[in-house]
C-alpha cells in the first residue's frame, strides 16, 4: 500500500493519509482483513509523528473503515458494499467535473463529449 | 565504586610509564630517602588524576552515570590509598631487587614503616587537597598549593626561627618524646592520626560535593 | 506509568537567571521536543531532571520514582547525550567504553559494536581527534547500548550538518518502535523537531509556555498575513506576536479557528512552523 504525503499541501497530513487509505479501499486494492502497518511503523516510513498516524487510524476506525485489535494491529474492516459503490460513484462525479470544466475551456461541446464517451463504452478492453 | 577507582587508573595509564621510570630512577639513585620520593610520586598521581577530571569537566559526565555523589567522593578517597600503596609498593620492589645486585653501602631499602609513612602522607595530602578543591575549584587550589610550596621552601628558616625562640623548650621536649617512643608505637599514632583526619575530610568532602551544582 | 518524566513546580535560581515553577510531563513511548531560544533554561531544566543541580523547589519523578531518592536505579535506565562532549579527551573510543561499560548493569557490548560500525566511529582514535559529529555519534552509541528506556538529549544536533542530523533522527525513530521507550530532546533547531517530535514543550525565559502534541499545535497556531488596515484594538488581541511594516502585517495567532474566521477573507492564513511560534512568542512578549 502506497501512501504519499505532501508537506506543502494545506491539507493536514492525517487527512491525506485517511484519504489515500480510503481510496485504496474503494479501488479494491485493500480488502477486508488486510493488515495495515502499525502506527509506529507507518510513522517511521513516512517520517512523521506517531501522533499523526494515530489520529488518522483513530478517525478511520471511528468512521468504520478499519478495526484495531490491541496487540495485533489494525485491519481493514468489512465494508458496506453499497456505501463503497456510492463513494466510488461520487469520486467519478468529481473527476467528471474536472473533465467537463476543461471541455468548456476548450470549447468542446456536450455532443462532442457524448460521442467520445460512447466510443469508449463500445471499446472492448 | 570499584569502577570509579579503576577510572582513575585507566586515565593514568598515560602517565604510568613516566611514573615507573621515575620510581626506578629515584629508588636506585636515592637523592632522598625512599619514603620521601614515594610520597612525592603518590602526590603527583593524585594531582594528575585531578588534572584529567578538571580538564574534561568530567563532573557532569560522572554524575549522569548511575552512581551516587557519595560513591564518587568515596572512590576518590580510596584512590589516595591506592596511589600511596602503588607508589611505595613499586619503590619497595625496586629496592628489594637492588639487594640482589650491587647495592651501595648506604642504600636504604624500603621497610614496613615506609609503607605506613608513604600511605599516610599521600592520604593526608589528598585529605587536605580535596575538600578545598571541591569547595573552591581547581584554580584557587592550585594557587593555594603554590603558596604552600613556597611556605615549604622557607619552612627550614621558620623552624630555625621557632627553635631559637621561646618554643625552644617545647620543641626540645617534643623531640625528646619522639626519640623515646618506639617505632611501632609511633607508626600506630601516625596511622591513627591519618585515619581520623581522612575520615573527617571525607565527611566534609561528601557534604560539599552533595550540595554542588554541575 | 504514563509519563517517563514528571517535573512539578521546579524552581532553580541562579544569579541573573531563574527557572520558575516548571511543570513538565514527558509521555512514555513518544518523542518530546523541548524548544526555546538560547538562554531560556533548556539546559538548566535537563540538569534538574538529571539531578546535576540542586533545585530550590519542586520534584522530579522519572519512571514514577523520585530521582532524589532512587538516583542510581533510575540512571541505569537513562541514556544521555549532551551538547558539550564531557568524555575524557585523551582516551581512545575503546578505552572510554571500557571505562563506561562497568557502570551499567545491562551493558550490551554487541549492540555497541554494531552502532560503532553503523556510525563508522573508529575505535582506536582518541576522543579529541574525533570530529564533533563523530563525538556525538559515539555519545549516542553509548546511550543506546545499555538497554535504556529513556534517552535524554541536550542540544545534540547543534553544530552538525543536515545529513548527520537526519541520520540521528532516523536512529531515534528506530529506537521508538518499542513503545516502552521515550526520548526527550532539547534543541533550538526547530526544523529537526518539525520532522520527528510527537510532543512539543516550549520554554521561554525560565517559564513553560506550552506543552502539547503536534496535531493540536497545528490546529491552534497559525500565521496570518494581511494589510495593516485590518489591525485595530480589537483584532490585535488575537495575536501572540505581530510584525507590522509599511507593506502589511504578519502575526502569529494562538486561536487559529477564530482568527481565520475573522481575517480569512481578507488575509492569508498559513501554517505556523515551530520557528514561527518561537519567534513570535519571544517577540510578542517584548512588544505588542
Amino acid at each position: 500500500m502506497n501512501i504519499i504525503i505532501s508537506n506543502s499541501s494545506k491539507e493536514p497530513i492525517y487527512e491525506q493519509i485517511k484519504k489515500q487509505i480510503k481510496q485504496s479501499i474503494y479501488r479494491g486494492e485493500l480488502q477486508e482483513g488486510d493488515s495495515l502497518p502499525s502506527i509506529r511503523q507507518l510513522a517511521k516510513n513516512l517520517q512523521i509523528s506517531v501522533i499523526t498516524t494515530k489520529r488518522a487510524y483513530e478517525d478511520l476506525e471511528r468512521e468504520g473503515y478499519i478495526t484495531s485489535v490491541v496487540g495485533k494491529g489494525s485491519f481493514i474492516a468489512g465494508q458496506n458494499m453499497e456505501l463503497i459503490r456510492e463513494k466510488r460513484i461520487q469520486l467519478i462525479e468529481e473527476r467528471l467535473t474536472e473533465i467537463v470544466d476543461e471541455c468548456k475551456e476548450l470549447d468542446v461541446s456536450l455532443d462532442q463529449l457524448k460521442e467520445i464517451i460512447e466510443l469508449l463504452y463500445k471499446e472492448e478492453n | 565504586m570499584y569502577s570509579l577507582v579503576m577510572k582513575d587508573f585507566r586515565l593514568l595509564k598515560k602517565t604510568l610509564l613516566f611514573v615507573v621510570i621515575y620510581t626506578v630512577a629515584m629508588t636506585i639513585m636515592q637523592p632522598l630517602p625512599p619514603a620521601a620520593t614515594a610520597s612525592i610520586v603518590g602526590w603527583l598521581l593524585i594531582l594528575n588524576a585531578n588534572h584529567f577530571d578538571e580538564k574534561n569537566r568530567s563532573d557532569m559526565f560522572l554524575n549522569s552515570l548511575p552512581v551516587s555523589r557519595k560513591q564518587i567522593v568515596s572512590a576518590k578517597y580510596a584512590s589516595f590509598f591506592a596511589f600511596g600503596l602503588l607508589s611505595v609498593g613499586a619503590s619497595a620492589i625496586v629496592s628489594w631487587a637492588m639487594l640482589w645486585f650491587v647495592a651501595p653501602d648506604d642504600f636504604q631499602v624500603v621497610q614496613w614503616q615506609d609503607f605506613v609513612i608513604v600511605i599516610s602522607s599521600v592520604m593526608l595530602a589528598g585529605a587536605v587537597f580535596y575538600p578545598l578543591y571541591y569547595k573552591f575549584g581547581g584554580q584557587y587550589v592550585r594557587i593555594a598549593m603554590l603558596g604552600l610550596l613556597f611556605l615549604g621552601m622557607i619552612s627550614a628558616n621558620i623552624i630555625q626561627w621557632l627553635v631559637t625562640q621561646r618554643f625552644a623548650g617545647t620543641i626540645g621536649g617534643v623531640l625528646q618524646l619522639l626519640q623515646s617512643t618506639s617505632l611501632p608505637v609511633m607508626m600506630l599514632y601516625l596511622a591513627a592520626f591519618t585515619c581520623i583526619v581522612t575520615l573527617l575530610s571525607w565527611k566534609l568532602s561528601t557534604v560539599i560535593y552533595q550540595k554542588k551544582d554541575f | 506509568m504514563e509519563h517517563a518524566i514528571q517535573m512539578q513546580h521546579v524552581s532553580k535560581r541562579y544569579s541573573g537567571f531563574a527557572l520558575q515553577d516548571i511543570s513538565l510531563s514527558v509521555k512514555k513511548g513518544f518523542i518530546t521536543g523541548f524548544i526555546g531560544p538560547n538562554g531560556s533554561g533548556k539546559s538548566t531544566t535537563i540538569r534538574c531532571i538529571m539531578n546535576l543541580v540542586r533545585k530550590d523547589a519542586g520534584s522530579v519523578h522519572i519512571f514514577g520514582r523520585d530521582i532524589a531518592r532512587h538516583e542510581r536505579e533510575i540512571k541505569q535506565r537513562i541514556g544521555f547525550v549532551y551538547d558539550e562532549n564531557y568524555f575524557y579527551e585523551d582516551l581512545t573510543v575503546a578505552e572510554m567504553k571500557k571505562l563506561i561499560a562497568p557502570f551499567y548493569e545491562r551493558w550490551d557490548d554487541g549492540q555497541f559494536r554494531t552502532y560503532l560500525e553503523q556510525f563508522e566511529v573508529p575505535e582506536r582514535k582518541k576522543i579529541k581527534e574525533l570530529s564533533k559529529g563523530m563525538k556525538m555519534k559515539f555519545s549516542l552509541a553509548v546511550a543506546l547500548s545499555h538497554h535504556a528506556d529513556l534517552i535524554i538529549m541536550d542540544e545534540p544536533t547543534s553544530g552538525l550538518d543536515p545529513v548527520f542530523r537526519r541520520e540521528i533522527l532516523n536512529i531515534l525513530r528506530d529506537f521508538l518502535q518499542d513503545e516502552e521507550k521515550t526520548v526527550f530532546f532539547s534543541t533550538h533547531i526547530t526544523t529537526d523537531l518539525e520532522q520527528i517530535a510527537d510532543y512539543i514543550a516550549f520554554i521561554y525565559k525560565g517559564r513553560m509556555v506550552f506543552q502539547t502534541d503536534k496535531e493540536s499545535l497545528a490546529e491552534s497556531y497559525g500565521l496570518i498575513k494581511g494589510p495593516k488596515e485590518l489591525l485595530d484594538g480589537d483584532t490585535k488581541k488575537y495575536f501572540v506576536g505581530l510584525r507590522v511594516t509599511d507593506n502589511g502585517f504578519e502575526g502569529l495567532t494562538g486561536d487559529l479557528a477564530t482568527a481565520s474566521r475573522l481575517f480569512g477573507g481578507e488575509a492569508l492564513v498559513e501554517k505556523a512552523t515551530l520557528e514561527d511560534i518561537m519567534y513570535y512568542t519571544a517577540r510578542g512578549n517584548d512588544r505588542v
